[in-house]
């Protein structure tokens, strides 16, 4: 028994340096001889969220695959999502210490403290934040490039589509948390509802995680009488398309990525559900980065903050074959023509990252049709 | 508006809410219970959950059968409360570090089993798996109230009422639920009656992993149809806090355990109210924990005080 004790004991030991050297090693690159052309760190807390966190990864190995002189290296910082000052800052020293990566890229609002840090730290080095929400209140740092989203425009955008399909005139959001950064979602969303007359529910489930919870929100919802929902919850949002799915006349927005397409060779029930996702193009931003970065064109943009809006392609709907084939035509052309008015500037979408506090300038005008 | 909120907390549909919630909770509640019962600790039951409810998907996955899928769950929850067995009697450990520790480690093995098969990290979107089925039953589901509450459900929740009932009758009614009680009132005293003790209290243990994996694959194999990271999402918990209320009395943890899935209910219902604040909102089935437990714990002080319980 105290064999086999110590034996057991002894591999485990064994599993667990290999699993801290994996970590600390990779970014000296191991043995690999060094690559010509242009080396691009990616830090991100955790990939596999379904997130445009996600989405981003998954353009980082396209940019590496390429053959366009760029590599790429994603570093998973923090799996738990502690946002632990020390673990990030040790991050940032690992990979902008010795010079080796000639562009830093992180972000989101939990995180991008650390980056900003890092940034006055190492001034010589150049970042990119891919989602801003909070800027240091001394400015963009003048080594850093921030992009957010256009969100209150998809939100629009989303609204429109959601009040032009629904048959029961009531329509649903669930965001996982009642914070600003996820309030720019629904802004524009319950703007144009209002606009249009169209009811609505919002949830606020208080996770990303808790999918149980993501069902029961939903089925409440569509007992109200919502037959179009939207989901902004990253990993409840599961439980959102899944009680969608089991009823007929009810449509699931997905968010972030196109979930049509993640989910139909696997799980036609719930691919069948998802009329069309509400995307975060974090990808083609990151790749117009990597190609500025290249052509040198980067210098100028750094110390800069830019909305990726819908005329960048930054947000916007997807457009599959499913959505082609589900979304009558008509709705396509009311749609198409609100993202051309919210392009052009037209309309004026509520941005509730501009507000101070939001709790006191929120429109209350905009909560009349809000079903509770 | 305030009145339509409440209106809607005394419906079937809400019925219907908390009983579709309370089966993970039950599950939880008795596999804590069990193993209490012949005074062993065990608090790993979120991680078991956790570890069910993958392994009951994958094994769906690979076995291609949803109920293949719920045999290798309960196998892999067998094994793991064998694991805090192993360590705690045979290795002197304490089990409740046991316990931390398997709850610590538990979300980030799962992630590491998940992403070897399914490649993602996230969920098991990626696998097309078999899940279990949803049970009607013919002529009661026409019933107006009843049939919509007792039809319907899904079968790991007729499983989980079934449990109940059979768990009652061994407890209660058998010589086996004797010498196990035996075991958690007085150990030392059970020993000198002749009852193997050790060999009960693994009995205990294993049926603890298996109900607390049956309650992960609930949520994975049967009510969700999918694995998502960190799903369990406290549930194990309130199941530990309703036998901690109970403090060996089974109603009494039926009881707080449909209240807890109550209260998840309540929190459901008022995160898309405008009335109250939604943070506040997210923590109702916490906060209503913490009260019936300080509740549980007064009314116990007061009966030991009384002298009409002895203190344990």
């Amino acid at each position: 028994m105290k064999k086999l004790f110590a034996s057991v004991l002894a591999v485990m030991t064994a599993a667990s340096m290999v699993a801290c050297s994996g970590g600390s090693e990779e970014p000296t690159g191991g043995d690999e001889p060094e690559k010509e052309g242009f080396k691009v760190a990616v830090l991100l807390p955790f990939t596999g969220d379904q997130s445009y966190f996600d989405t981003l990864a998954i353009a980082a190995r396209e940019v590496d695959a390429a053959d366009n002189g760029i590599s790429v290296e994603i570093f998973e910082c923090d799996p738990s999502g502690a946002a632990d000052e020390s673990n990030w800052m040790n991050w940032f020293d690992n990979v902008c210490e010795d010079g080796a990566y000639d562009l830093v890229v992180s972000g989101n609002n939990t995180y991008e403290g650390f980056l900003y840090k890092a940034a006055e730290k190492y001034p010589d080095q150049k970042f990119y934040n891919f989602d801003y929400s909070a800027l240091p209140e001394t400015g963009v740092p003048a080594n850093l490039y921030a992009a957010n989203w256009a969100l209150d425009d998809l939100g629009y955008v989303v609204g429109a589509l959601s009040a032009a399909m629904t048959k029961t005139g009531t329509v649903g959001v669930v965001v996982g948390m009642d914070n600003q950064a996820m309030n720019q979602f629904i802004g524009g969303y319950v703007q144009v509802l209002a606009e249009k007359g169209v009811k609505y529910c919002v949830s606020y489930p208080g996770s990303f995680t808790d999918t149980a919870k993501g069902n029961e929100v939903t089925e409440d919802m569509i007992a109200k009488g919502a037959d179009v929902i939207w989901q902004v919850a990253g990993g409840l949002g599961n439980g959102v398309i899944e009680a969608c799915s089991k009823h007929d006349d009810v449509w699931c927005i997905g968010v972030d990525q196109d979930q049509y397409l993640q989910f139909k060779d696997t799980n036609p029930d719930w691919a069948n559900t998802i009329l069309t996702s509400a995307l975060k193009n974090t990808g083609v931003a990151f790749k117009a980065v990597c190609e500025m970065l290249a052509d040198g064109t980067l210098d100028s943009k750094l110390g800069t903050a830019e909305a990726w809006g819908i005329a960048l392609n930054g947000v916007g709907l997807a457009e599959n074959d499913f959505y082609l084939e589900n979304c009558p035509e008509e709705v396509r052309a009311e749609i198409a023509d609100t993202l051309a008015k919210v392009t052009a500037g037209e309309v004026e979408v509520i941005d509730t990252l501009e507000m101070k506090d939001y709790d006191a300038e929120w429109p209350p005008v905009l909560n009349a049709n809000r079903v509770d | 508006m305030l009145s339509s909120i409440f209106g809607s907390l005394f419906t079937t549909r809400f019925l219907a809410t908390v009983i579709r919630l309370s089966t993970p909770i039950l599950f939880a509640a008795v596999a804590s219970f069990i193993a209490a019962s012949t005074g062993m600790v065990n608090i790993a039951i979120e991680s078991i959950m956790t570890f069910g409810a993958l392994a009951g998907i994958l094994g769906s996955y690979l076995t291609g059968n949803a109920w293949a899928g719920l045999l290798i769950g309960l196998v892999v929850g067998i094994l793991t409360a064998l694991l805090i067995a192993l360590f705690s009697m045979r290795l002197g450990a304490s089990p409740i570090l046991i316990g931390i520790a398997l709850n610590t480690f538990a979300d980030s093995l799962a992630i590491f089993f998940l992403y070897q098969i399914a490649g993602e990290k996230g969920t098991s979107a990626s696998l097309p798996t078999k899940t279990l089925p949803v049970v009607n039953i013919p002529g009661i589901q026409n019933i107006p109230v009843l049939g919509q509450l007792l039809s319907g459900q899904y079968v790991l929740t007729y499983i989980c009422w079934i449990v109940l009932i059979l768990l009652f009758i061994m407890i209660y009614k058998t010589p086996l639920g004797m010498r196990m009680r035996a075991c958690g009132l007085n150990a030392n005293a059970a020993r000198t009656a002749g009852i193997n003790v050790e060999k009960l209290q693994i009995f205990s243990l294993v049926l603890s992993g298996m109900f607390a994996a049956l309650g992960g694959m609930y949520l994975s194999l049967n009510y969700l149809r999918i694995f998502s990271k960190g799903m369990v999402a406290g549930q194990g918990w309130m199941g530990i806090a309703a036998n901690g209320i109970a403090n060996g009395n089974y109603g009494v943890l039926l009881l707080s355990a449909l209240i807890f899935s109550a209260f998840r209910a309540v929190s459901i219902v008022f995160s898309s109210s405008t009335i109250f604040p939604v943070d506040l909102v997210a923590a109702i089935p916490y906060f209503a924990v913490f009260c019936f437990v300080t509740i549980a714990s007064i009314i116990r002080y007061y009966r030991v005080k009384a002298g009409k319980v002895e203190e344990q």
